[in-house]
């Protein structure tokens, strides 16, 4: 214990040099390498998802060889059996995670809210992503990360994973529900309260990756206009495809089993019109908390709405699948082209060259729906401090996110954007203390803060 | 309707950005600098490779064309108020129906022709710091000589890029020419901490050079001898004026302003660094070298300038921020150097670490009048708010939670400073 203690002593009095020439030195300005680097891990993806093999990953029931093997004696361990590709790569994963944030924590060890944050992500990455899911494998139950939720962990509502959830009992019924509480109740809430931070940077698991070994390139993200609209042009349609696909798939699943459970087919049909009509009702009246939207946006929000609800009454109809759509392929490519390209070798791979938040900038369907929750329905905000700002860049530059923070902070507006996921940096880096991340209306009266 | 803008800092920027918004008016700036508006404060940072010179431009580069904003890079050689015309060095000559000067500061001389070696230089303009980054590499040891904040921010520059270099101050402690003497002795405490060569009361009283005009050493008043192959004067700066000899514009430290910063010539504004206001509020300096300062009365000047019957120009309640390496000063309203002379003023430190937080109020009437904090970061708002509407000294003491602007989960300790002023009074 002592021991323990005077290395932690001894861990805090390292100093990590700050950001002090980020630009003059290869591995962070996409210089020579930096690039390899992003060769490494993009190709480390590559083989790991489409060529285990190559790694040493035994064929057919033969024993692991070479680098997977490795990992054998601490898999068995963990949960009794010889290690599986996934297992190499979430045991990889949380180490990389938890040495980069016992870095991440030295270097802003005197700003509480970094240090706290990226705790709370070390221990999530940790517990509710590598042990407990490994535990709940050991004994036979279905493993499942408790922190991922639909629609960020897209296969929630596939087939066979309602299946598993629903043929193992009290246990499978639990996270059944838990699941669903998670996105549709509890999500909302922390979100309204905190914004989307909550789980981007203190929560999640590709977060953690990012704001851990991503923190030395999070000054690549480009934060020009061009940059921003790409951001809307891709992160909502992958949304969108996202929901199309769930729809698909549990319509497939209803048609097969169209009366199995207390959810019958019908249920589900009048759910998901109800659901869609409500979208459209929204958008419509469009009054009080949604008048950050444009005309045009109101206007393509509702056709679309109309147009798909249209659809899906026509495709059930005929009694063909929603909108005709071959759940099954949709599936494929999705799980290829953005669960496994985008959201990883992507994702992770262009650290170096983008910066360490591609996926959830440009991809991630999660924070698209937080995003838009902390965009209209929402106490977070970043606070400006009256006219302090001398438009010196750094929080523009720092933003893993690409927010231009300065264009904001320079004419004394608070930061309110969908993509803002809350990690402190900017205010942490501005040289005159002008941005504050905080919860709520604050009005001071009196000399006193009311909520 | 042609508006001229000498001078591209943030005075005649937010001039003719405000402008645009009012009015279609053909905006011209001219300026011998650099043809992209950046940020002065963040020099430093590109220097440190912190940021790259692109990312310390405030405005996107396309913002001026696309709000039709000619700007022009010459100098300014002379004004002709008669005729209305400004002669740019290359020879061209423009007219202006309203002229406005932002023409900034120039670094002060120690007086020694000093500018006249090789190996000496200012820290200011684009141009310094383009030379500073040539010099670099071959410094062997630098001074830097003047304990303010462009000095000390040299200072963190040279220990980051390693280049060895002695720190010359005139003052006792760092910064007693512009803080209470409790925050300079910390903020002096905190830079010996660093382990910087700083040397206090000391000035210098001349160069040594070689036979190529290079400076190789300097003297200090005390006989010291310190081999010194770069030498960066950062004792101040003085509005830049040059431009207005032989002209009919009236000026003294700099160019003097009615109470909507016109100069004497109707015609003709002036704002920013190079301003010498006169008519300054209690406890304000006339000539107030800031980029706050600059923003503000360019803002003024951009709204008022095309109005038959402008109106005066608030200076605000005053307010500046700066940073010694990773310490955070900010002060707002009036926090003279030695407040317990004539205030009152209730002063915490934190016991171990750097921070500090200072309240003056007047003894008589109990009147809040201003705070500076070290480490520690106030709001705006609050602070202004209790200023302009005259809170007692204890009202503000009870309010104080509200002025914190720490980010979330720091510690806190207004409680502090409650006690202090209670064990004061009994
Ligand atoms: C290193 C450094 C750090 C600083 N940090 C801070 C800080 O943290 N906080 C703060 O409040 N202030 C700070 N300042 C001061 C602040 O930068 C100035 O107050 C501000 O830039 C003044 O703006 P300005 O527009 O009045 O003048 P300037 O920014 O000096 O702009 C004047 C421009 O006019 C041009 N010009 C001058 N004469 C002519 C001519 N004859 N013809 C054509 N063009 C001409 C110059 O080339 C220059 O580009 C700092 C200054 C420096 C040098
Ligand atoms: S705006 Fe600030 S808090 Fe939000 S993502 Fe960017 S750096 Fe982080
Ligand atoms: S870091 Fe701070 S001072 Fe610099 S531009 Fe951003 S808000 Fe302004």
């Amino acid at each position: 214990m002592t021991s323990i203690l005077k290395w932690s002593q001894w861990m805090l009095s390292l100093e990590v040099k700050n950001e002090k020439g980020v630009w003059f030195n290869s591995l962070s300005n996409r210089g020579i390498v930096g690039w390899l680097l992003a060769l490494f891990l993009s190709f480390g993806y590559i083989t790991l998802y489409f060529f285990p093999q190559w790694l040493g990953l035994g064929q057919k029931g033969m024993p692991n060889t070479g680098f997977i093997a490795w990992f054998d004696q601490i898999s068995i361990f963990f949960n009794g059996s010889v290690a599986s590709q996934w297992f190499v790569y979430g045991f990889l994963y949380t180490l990389i995670i938890l040495l980069m944030g016992i870095k991440f924590i030295i270097k802003y060890k005197n700003n509480n809210y970094q240090v706290i944050r990226t705790l709370s992500l070390l221990f999530f990455q940790l517990c509710f992503a590598f042990i407990i899911p490994e535990i709940m494998a050991s004994l036979n139950q279905p493993a499942m990360d408790l922190k991922n939720m639909w629609p960020l962990n897209y296969y929630f509502f596939f087939d066979w994973n309602i299946k598993k959830l629903l043929s193992s009992g009290y246990f499978g019924l639990f996270l059944m529900f838990w699941g669903l509480a998670l996105t549709f109740i509890i999500s909302p809430v922390l979100t309204y309260f905190y914004g989307k931070r909550w789980y981007c940077s203190w929560v999640c698991g590709c977060g953690g990756l990012a704001e851990t070994a991503g923190d030395p390139f999070r000054h690549l993200s480009d934060n020009s206009e061009t940059a921003w609209k790409w951001e809307r042009r891709i992160i909502y349609p992958v949304l969108f495809i996202v929901c199309l696909m769930t729809l698909a798939i549990l319509d497939s699943f209803f048609r097969k089993n169209p009366a199995t459970y207390w959810i019958t087919f019908s249920h589900f049909k009048i759910i998901i019109l109800l659901l869609l009509a409500g979208i459209i009702a929204l958008a419509l009246w469009n009054k009080g908390w949604l008048k950050g939207i444009s005309t045009f946006g109101k206007w393509s929000i509702i056709s679309l709405g109309v147009v798909l609800f249209m659809g899906i009454i026509f495709s059930w109809s005929y009694n063909k699948p929603v909108l005709w759509i071959n759940a099954l392929k949709l599936r494929e490519w999705y799980g290829f082209y953005v669960g496994a390209i985008f959201s990883g070798i992507i994702g992770v791979g262009f650290y170096p060259l983008m910066g360490s938040r591609v996926w959830c900038r440009f991809g991630c369907p999660m924070a698209a729906i937080l995003g838009i929750q902390q965009r209209f329905f929402s106490r977070f905000r970043i606070t400006v401090n009256g006219g302090q700002c001398i438009s010196c860049g750094n929080c523009s530059t720092y933003c893993e996110m690409g927010i231009d923070v300065r264009s904001y902070a320079q004419k004394g507006e608070n930061i309110v954007r969908s993509s803002c996921v809350g990690c402190g940096i900017c205010a942490e880096v501005c040289p005159r203390g002008v941005l504050k991340l905080e919860n709520g209306p604050l009005f001071v009266e009196d000399g006193k803060i009311k909520f | 309707m042609h508006i001229v803008i000498i001078g591209f800092g943030i005075s005649g920027v937010s001039v003719a950005k405000t402008l645009r918004e009012q009015s279609n008016a053909d905006i011209t700036i001219v300026t011998s600098e650099s043809k992209s508006f950046f940020s002065r404060p963040a020099l430093m940072y590109v220097y440190l490779g912190k940021m790259r010179f692109q990312d310390i431009l405030p405005m996107p580069s396309d913002y001026w064309e696309k709000n039709n904003i000619k700007v022009v890079l010459a100098a300014v050689e002379a004004i002709d108020s008669d005729k209305q015309q400004v002669v740019l060095d290359d020879g061209s000559i423009l007219s202006y129906d309203k002229l406005v000067i932002a023409t900034g500061s120039v670094p002060r001389s120690l007086g020694l022709n000093e500018h006249n070696l090789g190996g000496v230089q200012g820290f200011y303009s684009l141009q310094d710091l383009l030379l500073l980054q040539k010099s670099a590499k071959n410094i062997r040891h630098a001074a830097i000589i003047g304990g303010g904040l462009i000095g000390v921010e040299l200072a963190e520059m040279f220990l980051s890029t390693g280049i060895s270099f002695t720190f010359w101050v005139r003052e006792k402690w760092f910064g007693s020419n512009f803080l209470p003497e409790e925050e300079a002795q910390l903020v002096t405490h905190y830079l010996k901490n660093k382990k910087i060569d700083i040397r206090f009361e000391r000035e210098i009283t001349h160069f040594d050079a070689n036979e190529f005009g290079q400076v190789t050493s300097l003297h200090s008043q005390i006989g010291e001898r310190v081999d010194t192959d770069y030498v960066c004067v950062c004792i101040g700066v003085k509005p830049n004026i040059n431009c207005l000899e032989n002209t009919n514009i009236h000026t003294n430290h700099g160019v003097l302003v009615n109470a909507c910063l016109q100069t004497n010539i109707p015609s003709i504004y002036a704002v920013g660094d190079c301003v010498e206001y006169v008519e300054s509020s209690f406890g304000r300096k006339s000539v107030e070298t800031l980029w706050y300062t600059g923003k503000r009365m360019g803002d003024y000047v951009g709204r008022n300038i095309l109005l038959d019957h402008p109106q005066r120009y608030h200076q605000g309640i005053f307010f500046n921020s700066a940073k010694f390496f990773d310490l955070e000063y900010q002060i707002y309203g009036h926090v003279p150097v030695s407040p317990e002379e004539i205030y009152g003023s209730v002063f915490w430190k934190h016991p171990q670490k750097d921070k500090s937080i200072r309240l003056v109020y007047d003894t008589v009437s109990d009147e809040f009048l201003g705070c500076c904090v070290l480490g520690i970061r106030f709001r705006q708002e609050v602070c202004e708010k209790w200023i302009t509407e005259k809170w007692k000294i204890t009202e503000v003491l009870h309010a104080l939670p509200t002025a914190n602007f720490d980010s979330e989960f720091s510690a806190r300790f207004e409680m502090e400073l409650l006690n202090i002023y209670n064990n004061k009074i009994i």
